[in-house]
């Protein structure tokens, strides 16, 4: 075992303000078929995409620049010295390593990436860890809460900052209840977590007004205590179970003089880490008020390759490898179609209807089996097609409507089930009587 | 460059009798499966194969059909696919027109052995133009007319009112629309149309309760579809509607069917995916409240005499939407969408067996064959057929599909004959296999917490 006890200090801090990692693979691939590129053409050949059912027609110039200068960081772009004199019309090409990477098929491209990652943020490795190490016996569950549903405060003026019993009350009551629903996710003790909450709040305070999004053009005047007090919880949670000396311990485990994640790059890493198959989260899961968070990867010496994929390139302070958890089908085909048949039929049973969220039902079973969304969506497509099968036991339908909740807000965002390019949202399970 | 000018009055060369018969060598006359496998009202295009869903029109018998040992049947019934439906093509609109069909029939004197006298009318709202309640009882009213149901009521009252001897009705025959739905051949048989017969039918129906603005115009118009709907029908505004369409369909037009001699109306309403994901949740709330005072306890003749059975094809998704709504309303008393009473409210669409798929075949094959070589399943063999219906999920619609390109590629490639090869060729659903990156097999089965620092 090796003495080194920390994770070594980022080469940068500055991560691209974009979570679709499908930009990288898509941004190589205009520089080839272009020979070079500049990250204003870039941005203008960057095709049309979607983040969870919002469609966003054009990337925004910040994310080109940053995309250019991070394929440029992890050594697949480059550019000559004098090939530009302002940001956006710096000229890159694409090095050998870059040309390389572009024969990769997607999955072996995302490992990849997160090996780069990795060795430039030190974020992807080190958040897998924290989260095995803030709850071990919980193989890594970590909740964010989230104030109770119950609690449906009126609006407040916007100079009305101070903090009041009540909030005191609800940002308990919210860590009660995740410690009920995951025991050992949220192991903060109430002093810690009220003064911490209050410290945010305060600070939220102190943000300015912004202005009405209508033609008036006024300045707002009152503010949601919900909304403040979610973001507060949020910030809070974040500053102390993401910050260099994990929680409960004396000493830090990672080589930084700043908190490694502030909350605005936590939005950022969160989704992009569940691209890469490291975590899933979900901040809709029907049990939970607020953000759920586990790993779907471990660092270990050693593990069963029928069950696990190795990420060479990412290694812990103590020398073990990260292994991705990635069952073949043919071994979790049963434990994966129990899951669902009983997941659907508990939500099935909860809302009274047959067809159900698909959503919920892929949170849940992701959290029992520990997949990732997208080893989620693979394993659904099997057992769907197999259902069509003679002899099948279940007949699965699932539907592409857009729910309601899908349509707005957060629930826009919210990543759909994709089996063949198709986005599903609904699935039903019942008895088959095909012979 | 100057263009010849547009032969405006141009034919056709070949007409659809003429046309090259290049199925001939399957000794069909044409491709025996339709290209475009969808129910067009009012047209007979589809063969239909009652057998097929035999199970389901029991269902429907049971909860929509008075009987003697069971004169009561549901107010409120849904039609819903059984987590089968892999796309659209499961047969429910067709399901629905052969149930009304089967009803209008004989106005249900066989399924009812004769103690009710019954119709049925097939709905279809229409996408976007049915958020409201008013709108859905124009919808009906405009079916009922359209589907000749309110013209069907005043030949029946014309025939009941004692103005028509006896001698001329006789002569009615099979063919009500030309003879006593027309006024021109009543004159020709010496009946009093203006004075008379007009007159009486208006005042029966006043003395029905029909309010006299409707009793005039359905006296006057109501027994021609086309009249009734341009006199009045086409002259109603929205705001009439608003204000008194649904008391024309629930009050008005109820007194003019019981006085008609029917005894229940059932109104089969396809496609709900076209009014509820339109309405926003108090549209939907309201929706559900009218629901409930249209068709349960409201002031209305329908409801004194459970006069209306509505029958719903829901959607999967409109189950969720509406249920909240459908309990605020106190609905699921009276009509259980949702939660364990459901089923006893619900004709379940299951998918087609392989039993059932070989018959379905035969029909569309002998519908294209000559009379003496019907009944053979030839170009087909039966692992042709299971296939077939396999790769198309038990989904009747989808599997004419694929039967349609089969026949069609089956002629382009000469092939003498089907199996269940060619079948896959056409429908590449690839089997399920393994992500090419994936290392070597694994047979152990996962636990439901997989221990990620264990051995998984």
């Amino acid at each position: 075992m090796a003495d080194k006890q920390w994770w070594d200090k980022p080469k940068s801090r500055n991560v691209g303000l974009f979570i679709d990692l499908s930009l990288y693979s898509e941004a190589l691939r205009i520089t080839a078929e272009r020979e070079s590129i500049t990250a204003l053409h870039l941005r203008q050949e960057l095709s049309q995409r979607t983040r969870g059912l919002l469609f966003v027609e054009k990337q925004s110039k910040r994310v080109a620049r940053d995309l250019v200068r991070e394929l440029d960081e992890f050594g697949w772009l480059q550019w000559p010295s004098d090939s530009g004199q302002s940001v956006d019309s710096i000229l890159y090409t694409l090095t050998p390593n870059g040309n390389r990477i572009l024969q990769l098929t997607d999955q072996e491209f995302r490992r990849r990436l997160a090996v780069k990652m990795h060795e430039r943020y030190i974020i992807p490795g080190w958040f897998v860890a924290r989260l095995w190490k803030i709850n071990p016996s919980g193989q890594g569950e970590v909740i964010l809460p989230s104030p109770p549903s119950s609690w449906r405060p009126r609006v407040r003026p916007w100079e009305e900052k101070e903090w009041t019993n009540d909030l005191a009350v609800q940002v308990k009551k919210a860590s009660r209840m995740a410690e009920t629903v995951c025991p050992g996710s949220f192991p903060i003790d109430d002093d810690t977590w009220v003064r911490a909450v209050d410290e945010a709040w305060k600070h939220l305070g102190t943000w300015k007004r912004k202005r009405k999004a209508d033609a008036s053009g006024e300045k707002i005047r009152t503010f949601s205590p919900r909304r403040r007090l979610a973001l507060a919880m949020r910030r809070a949670a974040i500053a102390i179970l993401f910050n260099t000396v994990p929680f409960g311990y004396q000493e830090d485990d990672i080589w930084s003089n700043k908190q490694p994640l502030f909350p605005r790059a936590f939005t950022i890493w969160c989704p992009r880490l569940a691209d890469l198959e490291l975590i899933f989260y979900t901040d809709k899961h029907p049990d939970v008020v607020g953000r759920l968070i586990f790993p779907t990867a471990v660092f270990r010496q050693e593990a069963p390759h029928s069950l696990f994929e190795e990420v060479k390139g990412i290694q812990s302070p103590e020398e073990e490898s990260l292994w991705l958890y990635q069952p073949r089908w043919e071994g979790q085909r049963k434990t994966f179609l129990q899951t669902l048949i009983q997941t659907h039929r508990l939500i099935s049973r909860r809302v009274g209807t047959l067809y159900v969220s698909l959503l919920d039902v892929r949170d849940e079973v992701c959290r029992q089996l520990r997949l990732s969304a997208m080893l989620f969506d693979k394993s659904l497509a099997y057992a769907f097609r197999e259902s069509l099968h003679p002899g099948a036991t279940h007949s699965i339908s699932i539907e592409t409507d857009v729910r309601e909740d899908q349509r707005s807000g957060s629930g826009l965002l919210r990543r759909p089930i994709w089996i063949d390019g198709v986005p599903y949202s609904l699935i039903a399970i019942g008895q088959t009587n095909l012979q | 460059m100057t263009q010849a000018p547009v032969d405006w009055l141009r034919k056709s060369l070949v007409s659809p009798s003429k046309k090259e018969n290049r199925f001939e060598r399957f000794n069909l006359s044409q491709n025996p499966f339709p290209n475009k496998p969808s129910l067009v009202i009012a047209s007979d295009r589809l063969p239909y194969l009652p057998d097929l869903r035999a199970q389901e029109e029991k269902q429907f018998e049971d909860l929509m059909i008075p009987r003697p040992d069971h004169p009561e049947p549901r107010i409120i019934a849904f039609l819903m696919d059984y987590a089968t439906r892999r796309g659209r093509g499961i047969g429910k609109t067709a399901f629905l027109n052969y149930q009304r069909e089967r009803i209008m029939a004989d106005l249900g004197n066989s399924l009812t052995s004769g103690s009710h006298v019954l119709f049925a009318v097939y709905v279809l709202p229409l996408p976007g133009g049915t958020r409201k309640f008013w709108q859905f009882a124009r919808l009906i009213a405009k079916a009922m007319n359209e589907q000749g149901i309110i013209a069907m009521a005043m030949w029946r009252l014309r025939a009941f009112s004692e103005v028509i001897p006896k001698e001329v009705l006789d002569q009615v025959m099979d063919n009500p629309e030309e003879t006593i739905g027309n006024d021109a051949w009543l004159r020709e048989k010496d009946v009093v149309v203006g004075f008379q017969l007009i007159h009486v039918i208006r005042t029966m129906l006043e003395q029905a309760g029909v309010r006299a603005e409707i009793a005039q115009e359905l006296a006057l118009h109501g027994h021609s579809p086309s009249a009734w709907q341009a006199s009045f029908l086409a002259r109603q505004t929205e705001f009439r509607w608003r204000q008194e369409g649904a008391q024309l369909v629930f009050d008005d037009l109820v007194r003019l069917f019981t006085l008609a001699g029917f005894s229940k109306g059932l109104l089969l309403v396809d496609e709900m995916e076209k009014i509820v994901p339109e309405q926003n949740i108090r549209e939907r709330r309201t929706f559900a409240d009218l629901i409930r005072h249209h068709f349960i306890d409201g002031p209305l003749e329908n409801t004194r005499q459970d006069f209306y059975s509505l029958f719903l094809t829901i959607h999967p998704y409109i189950q969720e939407l509406l249920a909240p709504h459908w309990e605020a309303a106190g609905l699921d008393r009276f009509a259980a969408l949702s939660r364990e009473f459901a089923q006893e409210y619900t004709v379940y669409f299951h998918p087609m067996s392989q039993e059932s798929a070989v018959p379905l075949v035969q029909v569309y094959l002998d519908e294209s064959r000559p009379e003496d070589q019907k009944g053979m399943l030839t170009p087909f063999d039966k692992a042709a057929v299971t296939e077939a219906l396999v790769r198309s999920g038990g989904v009747p619609g989808k599997m004419l599909t694929i039967l349609y390109h089969v026949m069609e590629r089956a002629v382009k490639e000469q092939w003498s004959s089907i199996n269940a090869e060619q079948i896959h060729q056409i429908f590449q659903t690839h089997p399920p296999e393994e992500p090419k990156d994936s290392k070597a097999s694994a047979t152990r089965l996962l636990a439901p917490h997989p221990d990620l620092k264990g051995n998984g």
